[in-house]
């Protein structure tokens, strides 16, 4: 609280004061990039549908995820050829992990 | 069997059932660190003032050999008592007994002593300290739990109700707390959360220990679900204590008058505050200049420090304090300075506890996480609250009044019964820097030095605005005050209006945005 080293800016004025841990641990702003499919669950990859090069409609189903027993399969959000693939089967994926880009 | 012998078996009985569950349980207990239930109660409560209900209860569970165990209590301590002279209703779980597990004989005691406060007009404690449901029970458990959230909802803006965690509170469990009206934790000893660490690696492979995922300081710090922290449970029975010094029994009463009590210090501006608006002070020294005895019970210290709220007394009647914190974020209003305040007014309006809001702030928190948070819905949980509130509303504009916030903060649209403003008050739709910018955006742009003629116009802005005499001249300032004068203001204007009424439509209720 006697740290007021921090500078909020609100309406072209800085005001110098203190901060939150929560303001510090905000979560930033990423955009989402289409065609990015990002693993929403930890888990094996137990099948690949698709390689680089392969032409995808949205819906189609490009690969499965095993998860708390359950194979989900994940499909194309977009149309369009696959770009990189960066998984393989029966490798395990964390949350977060990007598997694979379509354009 | 002559009456000696009744009385014998009597103790026996009462003994048996008094003795939690068992020697090297209550061990465990106190190896822990914490209190045995029926040890709780006793520091909590008045000497000697705690009556017990429901000793012989007894579940009637027959499954999974349930029907060959005798679970002193049903896990739960009952009763009625005093603190500080009045009375209270009290339940305390026994996590000696299966775990302080709740079956439905444990949940229809604690409903029982529920209805007992509503009825009576008590303010009613639970002390948490339970593994969960009675999984051996099954549904009626859920009916038990059930049955609690039904009776917190019922009671809610009737009799006071708090929950105190001094153990594990897990599962559907956490809801009767977060029902309830105030939430006390420990440090190391209370623990709340909906899915334990155990099933969050399981689903999510994601570690985390019980401290770091639901312990006191998370739930004071990030989530905002506990409103006071404590290092024991002493300290924590002390505070529940000084909590209800503030509080009425009831809705249909005032709280208590307290002799009234010169602040310890003197209200002084000039070294409480900046004259720069851009620079911070410490609300809390403004409160202190004002109140009984500077005395301030702070609530939610340390979640949304951005907003401080809490009890105080003015001339030994109780007020509900809510006041921006230029020392944390500028004191700007946000997601969740939003949610504790509005809050804070509503139970404040129903315990019949007059408001008196502290304004220096210069607006709402810019921030795509904030836009994405539903800045925009919880930020009306503000402005629904003070327009709701027919308590006393008087409010002091002591800097900066910008834009919505001004708005927010009590102003006089939102029903405020008196708004003083000290004579460093700006209330202007922006700060003079942003609104010169863009009022004389061309002139800037066309001049030959921008710089000099930026500042020409901010100057302009400031002395034309950048004070309270344009809303004191349309009203929506009631007067400006010497700031010297604050305390003795607040006991006329809490004199004036302590017979308020204000009648309103009749509805079932509102639809608040939340």
């Amino acid at each position: 609280m006697e740290n007021y080293n921090f500078k909020l800016r609100i309406d072209d004025t800085n005001y110098e004061t203190g901060v939150t841990r929560c303001y510090n641990r905000r979560k930033k702003y990423a955009p989402k990039v289409p065609g990015r499919i990002v693993a929403i669950i930890p888990g094996t990859i137990t099948s690949l549908a698709v390689q680089v090069g392969s032409s995808v409609s949205a819906g189609d189903t490009v690969l499965t995820l095993e998860a708390m027993k359950m194979n989900n399969k994940i499909k194309a959000p977009i149309n369009g050829v696959v770009k990189t693939v960066n998984v393989t089967v029966g490798q395990s994926v964390a949350k977060g992990d990007i598997l694979l880009e379509i354009r | 069997m002559s009456i000696l012998n009744k009385l014998s078996e009597f103790f026996k009985r009462k003994d048996k059932v008094a003795a939690h569950g068992g020697e090297k349980a209550v061990q465990k207990q106190l190896a822990a660190g914490k209190l045995t239930a029926r040890d709780r109660i006793n520091y909590l409560l008045d000497d000697e003032s705690f009556y017990e209900t429901d000793l012989f209860v007894e579940h009637k569970s027959v499954d999974f050999g349930m029907e060959k165990k005798m679970l002193p209590a049903d896990g739960v301590i009952t009763g009625t008592g005093t603190i500080n002279g009045k009375p209270v209703a009290i339940y305390a779980q026994d996590f000696t007994v299966a775990g302080g597990s709740l079956g439905l004989a444990h949940a229809r005691k604690i409903t029982k002593i529920m209805d007992h406060a509503i009825r009576c007009g008590i303010p009613i404690i639970g002390i948490n300290d339970s593994g969960g449901a009675r999984i051996q029970e099954g549904v009626n458990s859920l009916a038990g739990y059930g049955e609690i959230f039904y009776r917190n909802t019922l009671s809610s803006g009737i009799i006071p109700q708090l929950s105190v965690i001094l153990g594990p509170c897990a599962g559907g469990a956490v809801y009767s707390p977060a029902l309830t009206d105030y939430v006390f934790v420990v440090d190391k000893i209370s623990n709340m959360f909906i899915t334990g660490p155990d099933v969050i690696k399981t689903v999510l492979g994601e570690e985390i220990s019980k401290e770091d995922l639901g312990g006191a300081r998370v739930h004071t710090e990030v989530t905002g679900n506990a409103h006071f922290f404590a290092d024991s449970e002493v300290e924590c029975f002390e505070q529940i204590k000084r909590l209800l010094s503030f509080l009425p029994q009831n809705n249909n009463e005032p709280p208590e008058l307290a002799s009234s009590r010169l602040p310890k210090t003197r209200l002084e501006i000039d070294r409480i505050i900046p004259n720069d608006p851009r620079k911070p002070y410490d609300i809390r020294d403004v409160i202190k200049a004002f109140a009984d005895d500077s005395d301030f019970l702070e609530i939610q210290e340390n979640w949304a420090a951005n907003i401080v709220i809490g009890f105080a007394r003015v001339d030994g009647k109780t007020v509900g304090i809510i006041g921006n914190q230029p020392a944390v974020l500028a004191g700007v209003l946000d997601v969740d300075s939003s949610d504790k305040a509005a809050r804070f007014i509503r139970f404040c309006d129903s315990f019949n506890i007059p408001l008196v809001t502290l304004v220096d702030l210069p607006g709402y928190l810019p921030g795509i996480d904030q836009e994405h948070a539903g800045v925009i819905r919880h930020g009306a949980k503000l402005l629904y609250s003070y327009s709701e509130a027919t308590v006393p509303k008087l409010t002091v504009i002591l800097r900066k009044a910008y834009g919505g916030g001004y708005i927010a903060m009590c102003s006089k649209h939102l029903g405020a019964d008196f708004v003083y403003a000290w004579p460093t008050a700006e209330i202007a739709v922006m700060g003079p820097e942003g609104a010169a910018n863009i009022i004389f955006k061309s002139e800037i742009a066309a001049s030959d030095d921008p710089e000099t003629t930026r500042k020409e116009k901010v100057k302009e802005y400031t002395d034309k605005f950048a004070n309270p005499y344009i809303a004191a001249a349309n009203g929506h300032v009631d007067a400006v005050i010497n700031p010297q004068d604050t305390r003795r203001t607040l006991i006329h204007a809490l004199k004036i209006t302590k017979n308020k009424s204000e009648a309103r439509p009749s509805k079932k209720h509102g639809v608040p945005p939340f």
